[in-house]
């Protein structure tokens, strides 16, 4: 089994984010892999181990902290790493990433895609599904656990609306895995160490036989114009004292001040 | 002018609030309105799809809908927005709306925003806000596109009083089955249970109820409000609580009415969660508690003693 | 008596002991090498006072009398030993002396009253301790076969010494010496039986028997004596007992460094390191000799057991028994070893590439069959550990007990990848954002806003250099401590500023659990930014920054001088810069962390801070001061759940409770948290109040 993993860089947020004229200010700001994809690097390492799958990654950006993370999938047992680095790239929308993998997908010949479900920084949670659209192939989102019947089909659970939906996919298909579907493994130090050595086929969109005019297809779809930071909560009451008597008095500020009861 | 395909939010054979909060807005915004719906036996439905505010109603009743699979949906709704000639097509936020939508968007070859708060239409360009980063920030987006696909967040959008529409029915053709993903079984939730995501109000539990009797303390008032019952991080993790429930950075991003805190002391990661809701409450022993820095309404006190109260308390206010 | 049995007595005695001797030096010299032979003048003296003078069985008010025992027989060994040397002489040579302990000199006739008394003290200590192990039977000792062995040999020694001087009493003084014998009879000192008493009462017991029996036994308790002797020293390398010849040896070689020799930095780009499996302690041949030292002479005297906060709350820490398991797997492999050590050498000393492949493929072959960790020492008991140094505190042979454990952390976090997984969360948190708990780093200096403190950022001119620490920086509990510092520091008009935002985790728990990555990434990020801003001088208010600050970062070019808070304060307060008040009303007593005690050496400027604001004036709890009761979060055990026994915390609360007091200070946030935890699982969280000693400094400051 091939499986393409994916991988975005993504602000770590755990930090505060400050916005200023519409933009976020960038001073202090670290990137980390997208906590998603770090269960999607998980299940491919898992697959590799216990089923034999050959593992790749695709992460799309340049620079230091994208490296970085790519190496971190090294660590953790992926053995394979494209890297589409092309400043064309800097404003894509999900759309555009999902026609940038679609042309890596091409490139090899891939069993199964996965992905993280949505990705911190946008939350959009597109990507993925947006891809197997343009692949043509079967697609779930959501799911938190996989089990593989046989070379052709694999098992998962998705989680719905009604309950943990069991479907089977025949592939090549595309998987999107929500953080409950595993823990993934901290990168050991042996593994880091290797990692330092594994090359990283770095492509720009025409090494990948592409061209910017056409991942794009005729210009994003949407622009993030401004960034606002949202509206911080005023400091509330605080009651203490003889237990009924404050809740009584609590449970009715709710029912007639914030009318919420 | 604009024309807002809505799609309806029908869980376990119930039309779900969404529809008519989205369709009120549609209206609001002065658009035609038409609704979706896929199912099977959805029949009785119908009314209830009127009555939310649609014009038209397109309705997909067929066995091979009767389990959600996102293929055939997606499928239903491009056929409606096709017919209905739609420029806004807004799902209610659920797991089948996030699914459903960016299928959606690639083959009608359009815009998708995923867990808008609003949308603004200025002389035909469409302009949407949603929260980004965890919460972190806001973004407002100029959609390039004429057309946009949306997934509204849970109680972004009222619902108007009185209300009403046209009944305009059209039936679609059902869809092919999607053979390379089949849905064998929904292994469902235990009983009816509230969706977070949807929910009004939402109960949640943390470190301070303990153990299981803690919990079942908690979830009885969460019952009697019929709230959505979640959980932080360390609850899940101590295995008491699936992780389906847990509200937070790595969970579920909520922003009902209210909110209930129940013994949380309020770590970060939990806040990031919960911090869009609207009206917060906090039960907690420790007066030093972060959780009281974004509460509007704090109660020091054991949870033991205090949920009783506040349970009998709830019960006399709505009598 | 007969110089030809006597000379084949010694030699086959001899030549065994030699053959036994040799074989366990040579399998030491076959373990890891350490540099032991520095300071020659200090080491002399810890031999003088802790092997020779036995401090820690003597000076230790706990089970002082059983060390008084012990110490009576070891003394009583060194003085006989001169005795024996005098009758192997005999056996050659009737009336052999040794040279001015002869009978014309005064120091003879000590010796031999010497001698007589301490041969009575010596038999009457092995009565008594042959009494304590079968009838008293203290829990922390392990009763052997071996133990009953020697005790009984010992006093076969002092019997058959005595009995031997009574036969001669007798033989001389009653039976007109028919046989000759040579005394003592100077006519300035008198006859040498006036000297010693106890030969002639053990005389008087076989007094009746006759001039014949008297010979007899006088040559028969001469080679029971000699043989028993010899026995004895051949039995002594075998088991527990080994201790009477590595004891001296162990002490004196001992690390110097406190708390422990500095720890080996391991190159974790040395691929012949990953190869050979040599990055911490991963197969037994990779104990440094030290430590090969250290497991011979283990007394399995127990005492570590008694006050280790593991073994006492019933984890499956038991650390003689981790010796004892180590020393067998040692001698086990003993062979393979040694032979291994020959390898090596004649590996580094080939050129061959072939010769070379064959002999590191029969190298790899000869490591043990058996998983050092999970065959020999089991998971639980190598995690359990605190890293409190109970142990090596009372250890009367000075035996490096964490250490070892550290490395062999080492082995299973590094090369097996097998450490407990809980601890992920921490290490990641480190790795993103330089502390445990995963918070977002620019928050590390939230808890200054609004207190008027600055960061070095602003203005690295200052005197001091404040460590908050990440527990000062994120836990609210301890923010509080940060703050209460800080205005004490402001208060008394010290120049001093944060890293802020730039301070990261010092890697201490990084590095006690074996993961030297995370730790030497955490000092080498900490030291440049201290050393960017030329930082001299540190006070740091946790004592595992403190010791990680001060004894760990030397090693990777951080040198600094860095004080505990409470060692600040006294100093502020003795320079008048400060004034407390006695204003604390209620008991007070004091939990001594083990990081500032035992690691450091802090004991008496926090006690002399805390009488000082104390009205009720400070209660010393049972366990205190170098023998204090760990709050159970070293060695990384914070970021760890503790499912086996009782916890740490509580066993500790409950014995502050115990104390009747409403004050409890620390000097540790861990030690704050552990202990305020443990009082509100107690209940007692209202009536007994955990400060740290800077919140009850500030409380109390004129």
């Amino acid at each position: 089994m091939k499986i393409l993993t994916t991988v975005k860089k993504v602000v770590d947020v755990e930090l505060n984010m400050h916005v200023r004229d519409g933009a976020i200010v960038q001073e202090g700001l670290q990137y980390v892999m997208n906590a998603w994809d770090e269960n999607a690097v998980e299940v491919s390492v898992q697959l590799k181990e216990n089923h034999n799958a050959e593992t790749t990654l695709v992460s799309i950006g340049g620079g230091e902290d994208n490296t970085k993370i790519i190496r971190r999938a090294f660590a953790m047992g992926i053995k394979n790493a494209v890297q589409i680095d092309d400043p064309a790239l800097a404003e894509a929308d999900s759309f555009v990433y999902a026609r940038v993998l679609q042309k890596v997908y091409e490139k090899g010949n891939y069993d199964l895609v996965i992905t993280g479900k949505q990705a911190q920084d946008t939350d959009n949670g597109q990507t993925g599904i947006i891809l197997a659209e343009y692949l043509g192939l079967p697609c779930v989102s959501n799911v938190i656990a996989i089990e593989v019947m046989d070379d052709q089909h694999i098992k998962v659970s998705r989680l719905g609306d009604s309950g943990t939906e069991i479907v089977e996919l025949t592939l090549p298909a595309v998987v999107t895995v929500d953080v409950a579907i595993n823990v993934p493994r901290l990168p050991q130090t042996r593994g880091i160490m290797m990692a330092k050595k594994m090359p990283i086929d770095v492509m720009d969109l025409a090494a990948l036989g592409t061209s910017h005019d056409e991942v794009g297809g005729g210009g994003p779809k949407s622009k993030i114009v401004e960034f606002i930071a949202p509206e911080t909560r005023k400091t509330g009451r605080k009651f203490e004292g003889d237990a009924a008597e404050i809740t009584a008095q609590v449970v009715g500020l709710l029912a007639n001040e914030a009318k919420v009861l | 002018m604009a024309k807002v395909l809505v799609i309806a939010d029908i869980k376990q054979g119930v039309l779900k609030g969404s529809t008519s909060q989205l369709l009120s807005k549609a209206r609001a915004i002065g658009a035609e309105t038409a609704v979706v719906a896929m199912g099977h036996h959805i029949e009785s439905l119908i009314p209830g799809l009127v009555n939310a505010g649609s014009d038209v109603q397109y309705v997909a009743d067929d066995p091979g809908l009767e389990l959600f699979s996102a293929g055939p949906y997606a499928s239903c709704v491009v056929d409606a927005a096709r017919q209905f000639g739609a420029n806004l097509i807004w799902f209610g936020f659920s797991e089948s709306g996030k699914a459903v939508a960016p299928r959606v968007a690639a083959q009608l070859d359009v815009a998708c925003a995923t867990d808008i708060t609003d949308v603004m239409l200025q002389a035909d360009q469409i302009e949407v806000i949603r929260p980004a980063i965890t919460n972190k920030v806001l973004q407002r987006i100029k959609i390039h596109t004429g057309q946009l696909v949306a997934v509204v967040r849970a109680g972004a959008f009222e619902a108007t009083e009185g209300i009403s529409g046209t009944e305009n029915i059209v039936r679609l053709s059902p869809p092919a089955t999607d053979l390379k993903a089949v849905i064998r079984q929904i292994l469902s939730e235990a009983g009816g249970e509230i969706d977070l995501a949807d929910a009004n109000i939402v109960v949640s539990v943390g470190r301070g109820a303990k153990d299981q009797a803690g919990i079942d303390l908690v979830k009885e008032l969460a019952n009697d409000l019929k709230a959505g019952f979640g959980s932080t991080r360390a609850m899940v993790d101590a295995g008491f609580i699936p992780h389906y429930k847990q509200v937070g950075q790595t969970g579920k991003i909520v922003a009902p009415t209210l909110y209930m805190a129940i013994g949380i002391s309020g770590a970060i990661q939990h806040l990031a969660g919960m911090k869009g809701s609207k009206v917060i409450l906090a039960v907690n022993k420790d007066p030093e508690a972060p959780i009281f820095n974004v509460a509007d309404y704090g109660i020091v006190g054991d949870l033991f003693e205090v949920v009783p109260i506040l349970r009998e308390e709830i019960r006399k206010i709505r009598s | 008596m007969n110089p030809l049995l006597m000379s084949i007595v010694i030699v086959v005695a001899l030549t065994v002991f030699s053959r036994t001797m040799v074989r366990k030096i040579r399998l030491l010299t076959s373990l890891e090498p350490t540099d032991r032979a520095d300071h020659l003048k200090q080491r002399l003296m810890n031999m003088a006072i802790l092997a020779i003078g036995q401090k820690r069985l003597v000076a230790r008010a706990k089970e002082r009398s059983s060390g008084l025992m012990h110490a009576f027989i070891f003394w009583g060994f060194c003085v006989l030993l001169i005795r024996s040397i005098t009758l192997y002489g005999e056996g050659f040579h009737v009336g052999f002396q040794l040279p001015f302990l002869g009978g014309d000199h005064l120091a003879g006739y000590l010796y031999i009253a010497l001698k007589d008394i301490m041969e009575g003290l010596v038999l009457l200590m092995i009565l008594w301790a042959i009494f304590r192990r079968a009838v008293l039977k203290p829990e922390r000792l392990h009763n052997t076969f071996e133990a009953y062995l020697v005790l009984a040999m010992i006093g076969i020694l002092m019997v058959s010494d005595l009995l031997l001087d009574g036969a001669r009493y007798n033989l001389i003084q009653l039976y007109n010496n028919p046989g000759n014998i040579h005394y003592f009879n100077n006519p300035q000192y008198g006859c040498e039986f006036i000297w010693t008493p106890i030969s002639v009462a053990a005389a008087a017991l076989i007094s009746g028997l006759g001039a014949e029996a008297n010979t007899a036994i006088l040559v028969m308790m001469f080679w029971l004596h000699i043989c028993t002797q010899l026995t004895f020293l051949n039995i002594l390398p075998l088991g527990k007992h080994f201790h009477v010849i590595t004891a001296l040896p162990n002490v004196f070689l001992k690390s110097l460094g406190y708390p422990h020799e500095k720890a080996k930095l391991l190159d974790l780009e040395d691929a012949s390191a990953w190869e050979e499996e040599s990055l911490g302690i991963n197969h037994i041949h990779q104990l440094n000799w030290k430590q090969g030292l250290d497991l011979y002479t283990c007394t399995e005297c127990g005492r570590c057991k008694e006050v280790c906060p593991a073994y006492t709350t019933d984890k499956p820490l038991n650390l003689h028994e981790f010796n004892d398991k180590l020393k067998l797997e040692l001698l086990e492999n003993a062979d393979s070893i040694i032979r291994k050590a020959k390898l090596s050498s004649a590996i580094r000393q080939s050129e061959d590439p072939g010769q070379i492949e064959k002999l590191k493929a029969e190298r790899a072959g000869l490591s043990s069959k058996k998983r050092l960790i999970g065959d020999v020492i089991a998971e639980d008991t190598l995690w359990a550990c605190t890293t409190c140094r109970a142990c090596e505190e009372v250890c009367p042979v000075t035996i490096e007990h964490v250490p070892r454990i550290i490395a062999m952390r080492q082995g299973q976090t590094l090369m097996a990848e097998a450490y407990p997984k809980e601890l992920n969360t921490a290490l990641k948190g480190l790795e993103y954002n330089g502390n445990p708990w995963g918070i977002g780093y620019d928050k590390r200096a939230d808890w200054a806003e609004g207190l008027d403190i600055k960061t070095m950022a602003d203005d690295p001119d200052v005197d001091y250099l404040l460590w908050v620490g990440c527990a000062g920086s994120f836990d609210d509990r301890s923010k509080k401590v940060s703050t209460s510092l800080a205005k004490i520091l402001q208060k008394a008009g010290i120049r001093f500023a944060i890293l802020g935002v730039e301070e990261k985790c010092t890697g201490d728990f990084a590095r006690k659990v074996g993961n030297e990555m995370l730790y030497q990434m955490m000092a080498r990020e900490n030291i440049e930014i201290l050393n960017n801003y030329n930082v001299k001088k540190i006070i740091a208010a946790c004592p595992h920054c403190l010791n990680t600050l001060k004894h760990d970062y030397p090693q990777l070019g951080g040198d600094y001088e860095v004080i505990h808070h409470a060692e600040f304060i006294d100093q502020l307060v003795k320079a008048g810069k400060i004034k407390l008040k006695q204003s604390l009303e209620g008991p007070l007593t004091y939990h001594d962390p083990c990081y500032l005690g035992r690691y450091n050496n802090i004991y008496d400027e926090p006690r002399s801070i805390l009488r000082s604001v104390s009205r009720g004036g400070l209660m010393e709890l049972d366990r205190h001061g170098r023998e204090s009761f760990c709050c159970g979060a070293g060695g990384g055990r914070m970021w760890m759940e503790e499912t086996i026994g009782k916890r740490i915390n509580l066993a500790r609360s409950e014995e502050i409770v115990g104390l009747n007091v409403s004050n409890v200070a620390v000097g540790c946030p861990f030690c704050l948290t552990m202990i305020e935890d443990g009082m509100k699982e107690l209940g007692k969280e209202e009536t007994i109040k955990t400060l740290d000693i800077a919140e009850l400094v500030e409380k109390n400051m004129a």
